[in-house]
C-alpha cells in the first residue's frame, strides 16, 4: 500500500516515514502544502497522512483541493491542534480520521490500516480467499492452515492483490501501490515477485489463486 | 457588619417625599394664617360696625341728658345679631348696656379701636372692641362730646371655622403626602427601569460570553457613557482572552509537535532490533529535539516573567563589540556551513550602559535569526552607534521580509512561510522575547527592508 506523508517537521516526517516503511508501506514524503498537491497529482494514494499546519498551503486547504479534484484517497489528519472545531472542519472537508500529536505510533499504524481497509471495502482485517488467509494486522499469511513466510515486498504485493481480489490488476497499478518514488522497480521486477509469490502460495496446492491475464495484468482469486 | 449604602430608589423617593411634605406643610401653614387673618379681620370689622350702630342709638339733647333709645335695642339684636355692648359717657359714667350683659361689665377699652379677647358673661370666649364715638345728634350744633362704646361677640363660630379649616388642611396634606409618596415610588421605579434592565443584562455577561455587547440604542443618555465604557472593557477583555487562547494553542502546538517527533523516533527505533549506529542516530535526533524544546520552554518562561513584570534589570557598562563577538561565537559553525560572511563592524570599546545578560539574549536571538534565514552564501553585519541612539543593528543580505511581517514579526509564534525551507523550524518566540526584553530595557526593536535588498533589525533607544 502506498502512502503520502505530508509533514513539515523534519524529525517527525523522517521517523514516521521510516516506521511506515518498516510496516510494509511504500511512503512518499511532502514537506509543504504545494508539494503535497504535486505528489497527490502523480497517483492515487492508498492513504494520505496530512499535517494541518504546513508552509505555503495549510492542510485544510490541501484537503479541500484534493477533494475538489475528486481525489478519493482516504485522508488521516495529523495535527497538534485538538480543538473540536478543527476536527469537525477537517472531517467535514472530507478527512477520514483524525489523530492529535503526540500520538502512539501503533495507533497511527492501526488507523492507517483501518482507512486503507475501508477504501478497499473490506470490513475485516483478515482477508480470506479460498483457504488462503491474510491477517493484515499481524501481517501473517497462511494457506490451508500452514504459515507462509513472505518478504516485506512479497507481502505488500500480496496484500494489494488481496485488497483488489477477483479483479485484474495491471503492472502499473502494482507499481503505483507497492513501490514508492525511491524504490521505483525495474521493468521485470514485478513479474519476478509474482513468480516468488506463486511459488510460496500456489505451488503445493491444487487450486491456483494467482492468475495471469496476458497483456492486462494479474488476478488473485478462485477462478471459476 | 458594614452599613449598606442606601439604594438609588430609596434616596430619590425619600428626597421627593421630603420636599413634597415640607412644601405641603408650608403651604398649609400659609393658607391657615391667611384664612385666620381674614376671618378675624371680618369679625373685627363687624364689631366696629356694631359699635357704630350702638353709638347711633345714643341721642344727645342739647347739653343734657343723654338718652338711649330703648326701642332701638330690640331692633339692634334683630339687625346685628346677638352682641353685647356697653356705653359710657365721656365722664366715665355708665350710660347703657345690653340686657344680655345683666349686671356684668365689658372691659372699657383704654384705647380707641382696641380689640381684645375676653370671657363673656355666659362663659363663652368672645372678642371685645372698645371705641370712642360721636353719638347721634338731633341738632345741627353737633357737640364734640364722645361716648365710649364696648362691643363684644362670641368667637365660637370663627374658632369652629378655623378648626374645621385646619382639620381639612391636615387631612388634605396627609392624603396628598400619601398619594405623592405612592406616585413618587411608582415614578422612581419606572424611571429606574432601564437601570434594572441593564443590570439584569450585565448579570448575564460572563467570561464565556465576552463577544456579547450591551445595546446602547434605547438607553437614557445618562447611562450611555457607563455602558459604552463597559462595552469597551468587554472588547479589551475579549481581545486579551482571545490572545491568551491563541497563545496557549500556539504553545501547545509548539510543544506537541516536537513531542510527537520525540515519541515517534523512540517508538519506531524500539520497534525492532537495530544496528548500534541506528540507535546512535536516533539518540542524537532525540537530543536535538530536547534541546530545541528546552530553549523554547526557557524562552516561554522568560517571556511570561517579563510580561508579569517579574524580571528586574540591572545596569552596567558594556562593550558592544565584545558582546556581539561573544554572541556570534556559537553560530560560527552554522554560518560556515551555510556559506555566510559574518562581520562585526562595531568599533572596539564602544560603550553602552544596559543589562548585559538581557541585551546578550537580544543580540543572540537577532544573530540566530539572521544565521537561520539569510539565504545560502549571504552576508551578516553588526553595527552600533550608541551616541546616535543605535544600540545594535544586525543586517543580513536577505531575502526581504514580506511587508506584513515587518509589523508582526515580533509577535509570538508568527510564521513566515516564504522564509521557511520546510525544515520544520518555526520562528517561535525568539523575536517576541527580543521585543519584550527591549521594552524592559527601555529600548525598541524594529525590522526594515532596506532599498538594497538587505534586511535590518535595529535596536534603538526608545526615544530615538
Amino acid at each position: 500500500m502506498h502512502i503520502l506523508l505530508v509533514e513539515d517537521y523534519a524529525p517527525l516526517a523522517r521517523s514516521v516515514g521510516q516506521g511506515l516503511r518498516e510496516a510494509g508501506y511504500a511512503v512518499d514524503v511532502a514537506t509543504d502544502g504545494e508539494d503535497a498537491l504535486a505528489w497527490a497529482d502523480t497517483q492515487e494514494y492508498d492513504a494520505i497522512i496530512l499535517d494541518l499546519m504546513l508552509p505555503k498551503l495549510d492542510g485544510l486547504s490541501v484537503l479541500e483541493r484534493l477533494r475538489r479534484k475528486r481525489k478519493a484517497s482516504p485522508v488521516l489528519i495529523l495535527t497538534a491542534r485538538d480543538r473540536i472545531e478543527d476536527r469537525v472542519k477537517g472531517l467535514d472537508l472530507g478527512a477520514d480520521d483524525y489523530l492529535v500529536k503526540p500520538f502512539a505510533f501503533e495507533e497511527l499504524l492501526a488507523r492507517v490500516r483501518a482507512i486503507v481497509r475501508r477504501r478497499y471495502g473490506s470490513p475485516s482485517s483478515v482477508i480470506r480467499i479460498a483457504d488462503l488467509e491474510i491477517d493484515t494486522t499481524a501481517r501473517t499469511v497462511t494457506r490451508a492452515g500452514t504459515a507462509i513466510v513472505l518478504s516485506g515486498r512479497e507481502y505488500a504485493l500480496l496484500e494489494y492483490l488481496a485488497a483488489r481480489r477477483d479483479q485484474v490488476v495491471s503492472r502499473s497499478e502494482i507499481r503505483d501501490h507497492v513501490y514508492d518514488f525511491d524504490s521505483e522497480p525495474a521493468s521485470n521486477v514485478i513479474d519476478v515477485y509474482i513468480r516468488y509469490l506463486r511459488k510460496k502460495i500456489d505451488e503445493d496446492h491444487p487450486i491456483k489463486l494467482i492468475h495471469t491475464r496476458r497483456g492486462l495484468g494479474y488476478l488473485l482469486g478462485k477462478e471459476d | 457588619m458594614t452599613k449598606q449604602p442606601r439604594s438609588l430608589e430609596w434616596r430619590i423617593t425619600t428626597a421627593i417625599v421630603g420636599v413634597l411634605g415640607v412644601s405641603l406643610a408650608g403651604f398649609s401653614l400659609v393658607l391657615d394664617a391667611a384664612f385666620e387673618r381674614a376671618l378675624w379681620h371680618q369679625f373685627d370689622a363687624r364689631l366696629a360696625e356694631t359699635a357704630q350702630a350702638v353709638a347711633g342709638m345714643v341721642e344727645e339733647h342739647g347739653d343734657e341728658p343723654w338718652e338711649v333709645e330703648t326701642s332701638g335695642i330690640e331692633d339692634f339684636n334683630r339687625t346685628h345679631g346677638f352682641a353685647y355692648f356697653q356705653v359710657w359717657k365721656d365722664d366715665g359714667s355708665l350710660l347703657a348696656r345690653s340686657p344680655s350683659l345683666g349686671k356684668h361689665d365689658l372691659p372699657r377699652g383704654s384705647q380707641d379701636g382696641l380689640v381684645a379677647d375676653t370671657r363673656l358673661p355666659d362663659g363663652q370666649a368672645g372678642r371685645v372692641l372698645g371705641a370712642s364715638l360721636l353719638p347721634r345728634s338731633d341738632t345741627d350744633l353737633t357737640s364734640k362730646r364722645r361716648v365710649t362704646v364696648a362691643v363684644a361677640r362670641q368667637t365660637k363660630d370663627v374658632r369652629a371655622a378655623l378648626a374645621t379649616l385646619r382639620m381639612l388642611l391636615a387631612a388634605l396634606g396627609f392624603t396628598g403626602l400619601v398619594l405623592a409618596t405612592v406616585a413618587a415610588v411608582l415614578a422612581v421605579r419606572s424611571g429606574l427601569t432601564p437601570l434594572h434592565r441593564l443590570s439584569s443584562k450585565i448579570d448575564l455577561l460572563g467570561a464565556d460570553r465576552l463577544e456579547q455587547r450591551l445595546e446602547l440604542g434605547d438607553l437614557p443618555h445618562e447611562l450611555k457613557p457607563f455602558v459604552a465604557k463597559l462595552n469597551e472593557l468587554l472588547s479589551r477583555l475579549a481581545t486579551s482572552f482571545a490572545r491568551e487562547r491563541q497563545f496557549s494553542a500556539d504553545v501547545s502546538h509548539e510543544l506537541r509537535t516536537p513531542l510527537a517527533g520525540l515519541r515517534s523516533i523512540l517508538e519506531v527505533t524500539l520497534s525492532r532490533e537495530r544496528a548500534a549506529t541506528e540507535y546512535q542516530n536516533s539518540a542524537h535526533e532525540a537530543l536535538a529535539i530536547v534541546r530545541q524544546m528546552t530553549t523554547l520552554v526557557e524562552n516561554l518562561l522568560m517571556l511570561a516573567q517579563l510580561e508579569a513584570g517579574a524580571l528586574t534589570t540591572t545596569r552596567e557598562s558594556l562593550d558592544l563589540h565584545r558582546l556581539v563577538e561573544q554572541s556570534l561565537e556559537p553560530f560560527t559553525a552554522k554560518a560556515h556551513t551555510r556559506g555566510l560572511q559574518v562581520e562585526n563592524r562595531i568599533p572596539q570599546g564602544t560603550q553602552f550602559d544596559s543589562d548585559g545578560e538581557k541585551l546578550r539574549i537580544v543580540v543572540n536571538n537577532l544573530i540566530a535569526n539572521a544565521v537561520e534565514y539569510t539565504h545560502q552564501g549571504g552576508a551578516i553585519t553588526a553595527d552600533a552607534e550608541p551616541s546616535r541612539g543605535l544600540v545594535v543593528e544586525v543586517r543580513n543580505s536577505g531575502p526581504a521580509l514580506p511587508d506584513a511581517a515587518l509589523e508582526n514579526i515580533f509577535d509570538r509564534f508568527v510564521r513566515l512561510d516564504t522564509a521557511r525551507s520546510g525544515s520544520g523550524e518555526h520562528l517561535g518566540i525568539g523575536l517576541a522575547l527580543v521585543k519584550s526584553l527591549c521594552v524592559a530595557l527601555g529600548l525598541k526593536v524594529t525590522a526594515h527592508n532596506l532599498p538594497d535588498g538587505w534586511v535590518a533589525f535595529r535596536v534603538e533607544a526608545a526615544g530615538a
